[in-house]
């Protein structure tokens, strides 16, 4: 492994995070606040950029990466978090985010969700949820509500209940689970500072409306809560306290406390050191 | 009335190109307007473009500053003169 | 001990069940090769006494080769070790069996097509066993009766197995001493009680086969014939992928490329590498992408269906220009197929599977010693042209054992172009360069941090639908591999000739044989098999394809890809004739010399 010269980062500002490529977001989607509030963070940990690296899968939110100064990876669809878990562990130095949408997350990349919130691996998860593809123009996702029947595609209305983010990634492991709303990037932007910092697997759940095919997300607005009382600590409690959980709930809900999954390594051996083991040794036979 | 930008901002940057004084900033986390370039619009266009074009309807009248008509077209033709 | 006869066979001629080129066996110092089955269900013991017996095989001196035909049962199902024992390393088994020793005959019609015997071959049966089969009397080989479960009784805690692997040393000539001695290492940790019960049904055995009727014997062991190793395909993998400097693997479990993988795993975390287990093949392969990225060079086994999984994230690599190296242990196909048998239909996924114009490499080891050299070569190729390498092995090569000379080690390459922070604010990680391979930052670099992207993007990385980029991006991927010259190593060429046989992979084992007995009996023939699928090298072909007026494609698919493969990337001579046998029966060097006896 070469040996990386990290250099020792001037204060850095939330500008000096974000790249000079021009979203191609809708103006007024959730997604701009969400990365006013990544890069707010950034700034805020004062990491070198060449230390953090942001990885994501395909979708509107998936765009992250590239209007970022940091090192990233726009992956294929669904498969982010398993992207993601071989930077981290392959460089457990680095900082690593995970970023993309309800449709890349929970959908196609459901499987990997589960997995990572089970192996916990110290890294961070932005799932933008909109509850729609936007990318594709307007398909209801796994956390749409059944009777939304805006979608050309299920015109009328998935009829499946949704996907809650939360029970699921509880009963899944996650040791670190925040929901925040895209209106309110300064808190967003301390969730993501907490959710970097707190060890292991972290998700951060952003309500993040979809201007152009759920405009009537804008009441998101009303809807959004602060959690009362402190976060949960205890799965079991987190699993009973939340499982009628209205997906309006902010803040930190749940901090953990599993160690991070970080297989150990030892320098003791060479490639070549295993090769004595497959030598025959000619015996003379009496 | 200089125009206030409210917390519902996503800083998506549709309104600061078509400022006609360029009154909009960008800021942390929100952008913002500076009263003293701010005219309303008036001097340039009917109605404010900024307001027109904000996805977010954030855009507000900015209560510390209530200006008459005249006062605006005045300050305007000062930015522009 | 009574020794029931089928037909009068001792004296008879002998009639070699291949071609007409098989040399007489008249052998008055003992056999060069013998050859040997021992057949049981899953359980009995077959693996194990096979295993033993090459192992003393090599102790004494000479060079072999164990296949294993399994069902996919754990337990119960067919399992057999079918070995060759010689005096100079083999490539590939015999055209038959001289002795096949049957633990029982439970499941003998699943696999009697791939133990092949000749009318100078001995069977020994257990008459408490089953009946032979009919297929047995119909080869003309001699039966013997030897009851080797009621003898194994006479052994408290003897087994069967143990009597078969005494009386199967004894009957081809390997010391008996040596045997008891490897056993014992073999055996040792698993306490003397163990020990004393096989001990002394070896040694039951080995008796008996006093009683048996006389077989062809080995002949003295070769004198010191250097350093020799005795390893596995998938192991020969593993270790390829570690020397090649590998330090993460993400794997899933899939028959039959697991063994690398199980392999490799204790192995890296002693070499300050990791192994991790991804909850599929998606997972894995992506995971790999992800440590390749941060620097790591990265690797996953898997098998064909495995391998289809891991298709898109593939074209990911091509289009982000991450190395990575996938093995490929071909089995039965299409679909689940046959899970432990070998077959060679995975070339066309491999090289026409990932959708658009994506350039890669694939790479097919020709031996079991090859899967090391070829896998190092994949690693180092991979990291020097910033691309994914699958590399196609088989069941064949990757369950096999093999008691053989150390395999040479491939070119030694840059490896990874890497960005220093000197690149600075101007850094292009995907830059239009002559040769087409551009320096990539690792993270952690100063300076130098971009976005890898999949989706088209300009030479700075930034996401483009432009033609210009598209079009610049599609010729350096490209050119990076088709300028790169990758020497010698892209096939073996062995022997000259107007005739040629062009294979790949473990197909070049009967033909190399093959070969090698035309030559001996006086027909010139020439051996091609290409290591480098992709790119195709046609200069090289040409070249090596010089004054060959006849063809021989050797292969094994039922689709001919190999063949199909040549005519779309080489131009072949006007005569060709083609071998392409699906798995799992392995084309014999009698098959092939047959084919090549119709152009005399």
């Amino acid at each position: 492994m070469p040996d990386i010269p990290v250099s020792t980062a001037p204060v850095l500002t939330v500008q000096d995070f974000k790249s000079d490529i021009k979203p191609i977001w809708c103006p007024g989607c959730g997604d701009f606040s969400v990365l006013a509030a990544l890069t707010k963070a950034f700034a805020e940990l004062g990491r070198p950029r060449e230390s953090i690296a942001l990885i994501s899968g395909i979708g509107c939110s998936s765009r992250l990466p590239a209007y970022t100064s940091v090192y990233g990876f726009h992956g294929v669809h669904g498969r982010a978090l398993a992207l993601a878990a071989g930077v981290k562990l392959a460089r457990p130095d680095l900082t690593v985010i995970a970023a993309g949408g309800d449709g890349d997350g929970l959908s196609i990349g459901g499987n990997h969700f589960l997995h990572a919130c089970r192996r916990n691996v110290d890294m961070t998860y932005i799932l933008m949820d909109n509850q729609v593809y936007g990318m594709t123009k307007g398909q209801a996702s796994p956390t749409t509500a059944p009777d939304w029947c805006e979608s050309k595609l299920t015109p009328e209305g998935p009829g499946i209940s949704p996907i809650a983010p939360l029970p699921l990634a509880l009963a899944a492991g996650v040791n670190f689970f925040a929901r925040g709303f895209a209106g309110n990037p300064n808190e967003l932007a301390r969730l993501i500072t907490a959710g970097i910092t707190h060890p292991g697997f972290a998700v951060i759940h952003v309500l993040s409306p979809c201007v152009t095919f759920r405009a009537e997300q804008r009441a998101w607005k009303q809807a959004v809560h602060a959690l009362d009382g402190a976060p949960a600590t205890d799965p079991v409690a987190a699993m009973t306290r939340f499982a009628g959980d209205d997906g309006f709930t902010t803040g930190i809900l749940y901090a953990g406390s599993n160690p991070p999954f970080m297989p150990e390594r030892q320098s003791a051996m060479l490639a070549a050191d295993f090769e004595p083991g497959f030598v025959v040794e000619r015996q003379g036979v009496g | 009335m200089a125009l206030l930008i409210t917390e519902n901002c996503t800083s998506c940057d549709a309104c600061r190109p078509v400022c006609p004084n360029e009154a909009i900033a960008v800021a942390e986390p929100i952008y913002t307007i500076d009263p003293l370039r701010c005219t309303e619009c008036i001097g340039a266009e009917d109605e404010p473009q900024c307001r027109l074009v904000c996805p977010a309807d954030c855009i507000e009248d900015n209560p510390d500053f209530r200006e008459s008509r005249t006062a605006l077209l005045a300050k305007y033709q000062e930015l522009h003169a | 001990m009574d020794i029931e006869r089928i037909g009068e066979r001792a004296g008879a001629a002998i009639v070699p069940v291949g071609g007409p080129w098989s040399p007489p066996r008249t052998e008055p110092g003992g056999a060069e090769s013998v050859s040997l089955a021992i057949i049981g269900s899953g359980g009995a013991g077959a693996m194990r006494a096979g295993e033993i017996l090459l192992d003393v095989a090599a102790k004494t001196g000479f060079f072999g080769l164990m296949t294993r035909a399994m069902g996919p049962q754990i337990r119960g199902g067919e399992a057999a070790a079918l070995l060759r024992i010689a005096t100079a390393p083999v490539s590939s088994l015999d055209d038959h069996f001289d002795l096949l020793i049957a633990l029982d005959w439970a499941n003998f019609s699943r696999f009697a097509a791939e133990l092949p015997l000749a009318a100078t071959s001995l069977v020994i049966t257990d008459q408490d066993e089953g009946e032979v089969p009919v297929a047995i009397g119909e080869s003309g080989a001699l039966v013997a009766a030897l009851a080797m479960k009621k003898l194994a009784r006479a052994v408290p805690g003897g087994r069967a197995n143990m009597i078969a692997l005494g009386a199967a040393a004894a009957l081809i000539g390997l010391p008996a001493a040596l045997v008891t001695e490897v056993l014992a290492r073999q055996l040792g940790r698993k306490g003397e009680a163990v020990l004393a019960a096989s001990a002394g049904a070896l040694a039951l055995g080995e008796k008996a086969a006093a009683s048996l009727p006389p077989m062809r014997r080995l002949a003295a062991p070769p004198a010191a014939a250097g350093t020799r190793w005795n390893i596995s395909g998938n192991q020969a993998t593993g270790l390829g992928a570690l020397k090649g400097g590998v330090s993460f693997v993400a794997a899933y479990p899939i028959t039959p490329a697991t063994e690398v993988l199980e392999w490799m795993a204790p192995a890296l975390a002693k070499t300050g590498g990791m192994l991790v287990q991804a909850e599929d093949e998606l997972a894995a392969i992506n995971m790999v992408i992800g440590a390749s990225f941060a620097g790591a060079p990265a690797l996953t086994a898997t098998s064909g269906p495995g391998l289809a999984l891991m298709i898109e994230a593939l074209g990911l690599a091509v289009a982000s220009e991450t190395p990575l190296v996938v093995v490929d242990v071909m089995r039965g196909g299409p679909s689940t197929g046959i899970p432990t048998k070998f077959e060679q239909s995975d070339l066309d996924i491999a090289v026409h599977g990932l959708h658009g114009d994506a350039p890669h490499l694939v790479l097919a080891p020709n031996s079991i010693g090859d899967c090391l050299t070829t896998t190092q070569w994949a690693v180092v190729l991979a990291e020097t042209l910033q691309t994914p390498a699958i590399v196609l092995s088989d069941q064949a090569l990757g369950q096999s054992r093999a008691v053989i000379a150390p395999p040479p080690p491939p070119p030694t390459l840059p490896g990874r172009l890497i960005a220093t922070a000197a690149e600075g604010a101007g850094y292009q990680r995907y830059a239009l360069t002559a040769r087409g391979v551009s320096p990539m930052a690792i993270p952690g670099t100063s300076g130098t941090t971009y976005v890898a992207d999949g989706l088209e993007h300009s030479a700075r990385g930034a996401p483009s639908a432009q033609a210009s980029d598209h079009h610049a991006q599609l010729d350096k991927r490209a050119r990076k591999l088709e300028t790169f010259d990758y020497g010698e190593p892209w096939a073996d060429l062995e022997g000259e000739g107007e005739i040629a046989l062009l294979t790949w992979g473990s197909a070049t084992g009967p033909a190399r044989e093959a070969m090698r007995r035309a030559r001996a009996a006086g027909l010139a023939v020439r051996l091609i098999s290409l290591r480098l699928l992709l790119p195709a090298q046609p200069a090289r072909m040409a070249a090596a394809l010089a004054g060959v007026r006849r063809l021989l494609v050797v292969e094994q698919s039922h689709g001919r890809q190999f063949h199909k493969f040549l005519r779309a990337n080489y131009d072949l001579p006007a005569e060709v004739a083609v071998i392409s046998r699906p798995g799992p029966l392995p084309i014999r060097p009698a098959d092939i010399l047959a084919r090549l006896a119709t152009w005399e």
